[in-house]
């Protein structure tokens, strides 16, 4: 059992007088406009996070929200969040467009858009977001359908969440 | 008008009794108003009820005498201290605890034992090496001998982190007690291992950094708070310590550069005649660094290895801690900074893998560290304050550890710059909260890093203009506190204890103290008050009753509503405009005045006045009582803007309606239109209602 306390005592590496925000969350908030037939998704998750990832899985320096961003970085950005979120709408899965995204600080926030959409009575979220590469992540999906408000925490155990309405 | 009354009070009767009869007696309850007093302990001489130090205040005092010798082949360090405590206190103490912070990473520390944790589905290559290893690392104090001045021997017990010097006979109040410490031990890798010291080792050169904190047993805090501060030492929730002078002597290799807590008394013995002379300069530059020790006479020193040693000899008088850093790679600069009263200086320790963004910022954001305190507290009291290139973010008396490289080439980004001033000025500002205004950190982690994660924001502000200020703005703690509410825990919480550590114990905080400012107290009230609480506790162990209660004894304002919310609850804001009614006024005759609801349409009557009249009705969604700041948009295009105190809500927490006249038509009602109050819902505050969210915002954006 030896090499099970030094495994733990590495985990707990990060002690800091200084913490940066040291907590793993991205909100996702979906409304349904029925104005406009569409469903509207804004994601937002800590801009380091995502770089984080992004580095470790294309093994490239994104360097995001600097002079010196990847100027692909839209393109991965979209590729990333197709792959972690999908929705199912009344049972149906349907794509999303990727808008684009925009910076506040340390958070990114990227708008994605579920068009043609004539009624809503369930939305099935798929979100797995940054979850390989923080273990602690959690992922908050907050939706305003019909004047309902429903919510799900998403981590790693559970990725998927069903909300009706 | 008797008879109406009669007949209204007859109505209410029937009215109650048949509810009476349907169902059973009503309850009681106890007082849950939001603006019910907090229950404070009961003040008294030690800690009055103004929130000051009282005439019976008083604190124990510890002096150490020290020789350290630090071993860089072996990365040992080792110690023989000479302990003398001044018991203060009004009662006779039969034991004494002293802490040993370094057990916590001895090969049987229970601190991973209280650890859940998974094992990882992919692992670097050198972190499974070194995960996998079968010999643990042998760290934590070996202590060789604890004696009385004589050398007969101190019976003692060790327990984890702590440990009981087992007195003969109980140390009288008012008496002193002196013994020895002898100890060793074997120094972690903090770039590897963790830790808020410990050594980096730099295999290009071979040569190690170090950084050393938490070194030796020192005494735990004895008060009539809480008796024994003598918490175990898990490794997150931080220090209680006395105050004390220091004599310390470090002996170092010969080619070693080293900086620590306390004036040096031998420069003449461990400077060449180049650094005094680069020395007396920076003592006399204002403006920028200059350095003292340069980055090629480190490269030099760096490649060779001196079989000699030098010994620093240090005085540092009235410091609650005692911390330095070593390495032949440090390159040294300083330069003095003026303060109100008196002339300190601001020192920075780097490795040329620092260089240049060390060289750039360090010492500068020290010294304007230096400035920002001392205007919003009290004037810095020591001479000198440290940065050193730690790889961490740690403080200390007088010196600090801190992060941030620049690139191979020397290129840095904004982000990486930004990070290191940050956190520069956030451990070097620690020297206030808690070195010397000296909170229980192990108890109430808010204390400290509440305290002085609010105060650096005016620092970084100082640095240059347009710094981005992240943490600490009202803003920028709502995805934190509209999160999953089974993982946040109220301020009031001890930080062993608390999810989310960062925005529990320092970034809520520094918002609440930034809105209490700016939007509950205003800036005069604020900064007298938050001044009047370090003067009244500086070199001093104060509580959060202290601070709670000062707050408001220096201000007139009664701000328990405030604390209890924001450091008690987990509560959040959520204002919103739930109706808005239009009324205009009609001569109702007989002298009086009509006021008639304007449904819109044609309206033929005729008006009494020009004005125009609205009713208002506020919902609160969230928890917390905050004042409601409305901004009123004109027909014309001009705007007005009125705060209604949170006391608005004190006879009704869900819902409150406002009588608002104006002698032009309002078009908008807009609550909290600058974002200062931490408002996690937004899309309710504002009446009409905004068409355009700000999905339809950002998509316009993108299309135009």
């Amino acid at each position: 059992m030896r090499f099970k306390k030094i495994f733990l005592l590495l985990l707990i590496v990060p002690f800091f007088a200084f913490t940066s925000h040291k907590y793993y969350l991205s909100l996702t908030q979906i409304e349904f406009n029925s104005s406009k037939n569409s469903i509207e998704v804004i994601t937002n998750v800590f801009v380091d996070d995502i770089e984080t990832a992004l580095n470790e899985i294309h093994s490239k320096e994104f360097k995001l929200d600097t002079k010196e961003e990847l100027k692909e970085a839209d393109i991965y950005f979209k590729q990333y969040l197709q792959k972690n979120i999908a929705f199912k709408v009344n049972g149906r899965p349907v794509e999303f467009e990727y808008l684009g995204k925009e910076y506040d600080g340390d958070i990114v926030f990227f708008y994605l858009e579920i068009k043609n959409i004539e009624r809503v009575t369930e939305i099935e979220v798929e979100n797995s977001l940054l979850i390989k590469h923080f273990s602690e992540q959690q992922n908050l999906v907050k939706s305003n359908v019909n004047k309902k408000h429903k919510s799900a925490l998403l981590t790693k155990k559970e990725h998927t969440a069903i909300l009706t309405y | 008008m008797k008879k109406l009354s009669l007949l209204l009070l007859s109505i209410v009767f029937v009215a109650t009794s048949s509810f009476a009869q349907q169902k059973k007696t009503q309850q009681g309850h106890t007082n849950q108003n939001k603006f019910k007093q907090l229950d404070h302990a009961t003040p008294n001489s030690q800690h009055t009820a103004s929130g000051a130090p009282g005439k019976k205040y008083t604190q124990q005092k510890v002096d150490y005498v020290m020789d350290i010798v630090l071993d860089d082949d072996t990365q040992k360090i080792s110690g023989k201290e000479t302990i003398t405590y001044h018991n203060n206190s009004t009662d006779n103490l039969s034991y004494l605890w002293l802490q040993l912070d370094q057990n916590m990473r001895a090969a049987d520390s229970k601190t991973p034992d209280i650890q859940p944790n998974r094992l990882p589905r992919r692992t670097s290559k050198d972190r499974f090496d070194s995960t996998y290893e079968s010999t643990p690392f042998e760290g934590g104090f070996n202590i060789t001998s604890v004696t009385n001045t004589d050398g007969s021997k101190l019976s003692y017990t060790i327990n984890q982190t702590m440990m009981r010097i087992n007195l003969t006979k109980p140390l009288a109040s008012g008496e002193t007690f002196k013994f020895k410490v002898d100890w060793w031990y074997n120094i972690n890798n903090h770039r590897t291992q963790g830790g808020r010291s410990g050594f980096e080792h730099f295999p290009k050169d071979g040569n190690n950094s170090y950084k050393i904190a938490q070194f030796f047993p020192r005494l735990c805090v004895y008060d009539n708070v809480e008796g024994w501060q003598n918490d175990q030492f898990w490794g997150r929730s931080e220090f209680a310590l006395e105050f004390g002078d220091y004599t310390v002597n470090i002996t170092t290799p010969a080619d070693h550069m080293l900086g620590a807590t306390g004036i040096l008394k031998n420069e003449r013995d461990v400077f060449t005649r180049k650094q005094l002379q680069r020395l007396a300069t920076a003592r006399k530059t204002f403006d920028k660094p200059v350095v003292i020790h340069t980055q090629k006479e480190a490269e030099k020193a760096e490649k060779k290895r001196a079989k000699k040693t030098k010994t620093w000899r240090f005085f540092a008088e009235n410091v609650r801690d005692y911390a330095f850093a070593s390495s032949r790679k440090f390159i040294w600069d300083g330069m003095a900074v003026k303060l109100s009263g008196k002339t300190v200086m601001a020192y920075s320790y780097y490795s040329k893998e620092a260089n240049p963004l060390y060289g750039d910022h360090s010492t500068k954001a020290t010294a304007v560290t230096l400035k920002a305190y001392s205007r919003q507290t009290f004037d810095y009291p020591y001479h000198k304050a440290i940065s050193v290139d730690g790889q961490m973010g740690m403080e200390y008396p007088q010196i600090a550890f801190n992060p941030g490289r620049p690139n191979a080439d020397g290129t840095y980004s904004d982000r990486t710059k930004y990070r290191m001033i940050n956190v520069t000025i956030h451990e070097v500002g620690h020297n206030w909260f808690p070195m010397i205004v000296n909170s229980d950190e192990r108890k109430w982690t808010w204390m400290d890093e509440g305290l002085n994660s609010f105060t650096q924001m005016q620092a970084m502000m100082d640095y240059e203009e347009g710094y981005p200020l992240g943490r600490g703005l009202p803003k920028n703690i709502v995805k934190y506190m509209s999160g999953d509410q089974s993982r946040i825990a109220p301020i009031m919480s001890k930080g062993d204890n608390t999810y989310s550590f960062g925005n529990n114990a320092y970034a809520k905080p520094a918002t609440a103290l930034w809105i209490l400012r700016n939007t509950i107290m205003g800036p005069e009230l604020f900064d007298h008050a938050f001044k009047e609480y370090a003067n009244r506790w500086k070199f001093k162990h104060p509580t959060p009753a202290d601070f709670f209660r000062t707050m408001e004894d220096a201000s007139a304002m009664d701000l328990d509503w405030f604390w209890r919310g924001w450091f008690y609850t987990t509560d959040v804001t959520d204002i919103g405009i739930k109706n808005v009614k239009k009324f205009y006024a009609t001569d109702g005759g007989n002298n009086s005045v009509k006021f008639i609801e304007d449904k819109g349409g044609n309206n033929t009557a005729k008006k009494a006045s020009d004005k125009f009249f609205y009713e208002v009705t506020f919902d609160k969604p969230g928890g917390l009582v905050m004042p409601i700041i409305i901004e009123y948009t004109y027909k014309d295009g001009t705007k007005g803007r009125k705060t209604f105190p949170a006391q608005i809500w004190r006879l009704n927490d869900q819902e409150i309606t406002k009588a608002i006249h104006s002698d032009k038509e309002i078009v908008n009602f807009q609550i909290d239109p600058d974002l200062e109050t931490a408002d996690v819902d937004v899309t309710n505050n504002s009446w009409p209602k905004k068409q355009e969210n700000k999905f339809g915002k950002f998509k316009n954006k993108v299309k135009g």
